[in-house]
């Protein structure tokens, strides 16, 4: 890819992704509760747990995304954001397996149910962000 | 590739810090927020109370009884507005949040029997309130089932503008 195209690529996933996970992370802040309880409801971890990942995730997520929009330490921040993005895609991808009918609550706490849709929306997302990660070390970014 | 392995060493490390700073900011935030989750519901699997404990459903028709015979204090953990609008006559307003946050042994003080209502069916926050109120000391706790849609499912009495 030559280098004008290769900048780009990587602003446009970094400011994509970024803006994205300060977006995703506003509606788990405002009501953890009901954020812990859609993260219970893919019973890998039990509602006790749940807690601690819905009071700790959003903050990850909003402060990757603006680490991510700033252009700071971008290297750790695609780190960060890989490997949120392919933990969600194992979740998600366990929940349709096992035919969960679950909200995904990915962006919002109340959004539509996990369907092959939503699997590959995130098997795309793991995907960009670990070419964004392939990217960002090329570029020796950080 | 030493180049390599620094870099990646040196974005491990702070992807750590970023992830240390996120937890702190989180717990911090939860603590001070009125709608956050306050430590009393972070620290609740070492309470000793189980979620398996506190899963006492009572039935509509068998609360139904109870309040007629009033050998219940019926606690409404939904928002302050919702109560205002419509609730279970003589129950207590005592939302999930504020009873989190300590509120229930004012608001409770002296009630025998409770049951607690939520909206929905199987509330969790229905049956985390129980748990709470098991740790906060109260013995005799339990939930409706089916919530407080049950209740006007069935046609119950309800006080307030509702209905």
């Amino acid at each position: 890819m030559k280098g004008s195209l290769r900048t780009a690529v990587f602003i446009i996933l970094r400011t994509g992704f970024g803006l994205m996970l300060v977006y995703s992370s506003f509606a788990k802040i405002a009501d953890p509760f009901g954020f812990s309880v859609t993260v219970s409801n893919y019973r890998v971890i039990g509602i006790d747990p749940s807690r601690f990942v819905a009071v700790i995730l959003p903050f990850l997520e909003l402060a990757t995304g603006l680490l991510l929009t700033a252009g700071v330490w971008t290297g750790a921040a695609a780190v960060l954001n890989a490997t949120m993005m392919c933990g969600f895609l194992i979740l998600v991808s366990q929940a349709f397996i096992r035919g969960l009918d679950i909200s995904c609550g990915c962006f919002h706490l109340d959004e539509g149910k996990i369907s092959a849709g939503k699997l590959i929306f995130n098997l795309l997302l793991a995907t960009a962000s670990l070419w964004l990660l392939q990217l960002t070390r090329a570029k020796g970014k950080g | 590739m030493s180049r390599i392995s620094k870099t990646l060493k040196r974005d491990l490390g702070r992807a750590v810090i970023i992830a240390g700073v996120s937890a702190a900011a989180g717990i911090l935030y939860n603590s001070l927020h009125p709608a956050g989750l306050p430590p009393a519901l972070l620290s609740l699997p070492v309470s000793g109370v189980s979620r398996e404990q506190a899963w006492r459903p009572v039935s509509t028709d068998s609360a139904f009884f109870m309040y007629v015979a009033r050998s219940a204090e019926f606690v409404d953990i939904r928002p302050a507005a919702s109560f205002t609008v419509d609730h279970i006559p003589g129950a207590v307003s005592l939302p999930f949040i504020q009873l989190a946050r300590g509120g229930a042994g004012s608001a409770l003080a002296g009630a025998r029997a409770l049951i607690i209502y939520d909206f929905e069916p199987h509330s969790e926050k229905a049956v985390t309130a129980v748990r709470l109120l098991l740790r906060f000391g109260f013995s005799d706790v339990s939930f409706l089932r089916n919530g407080y849609a049950g209740w006007l499912e069935y046609g119950f009495p309800v006080s307030g503008g509702g209905r």
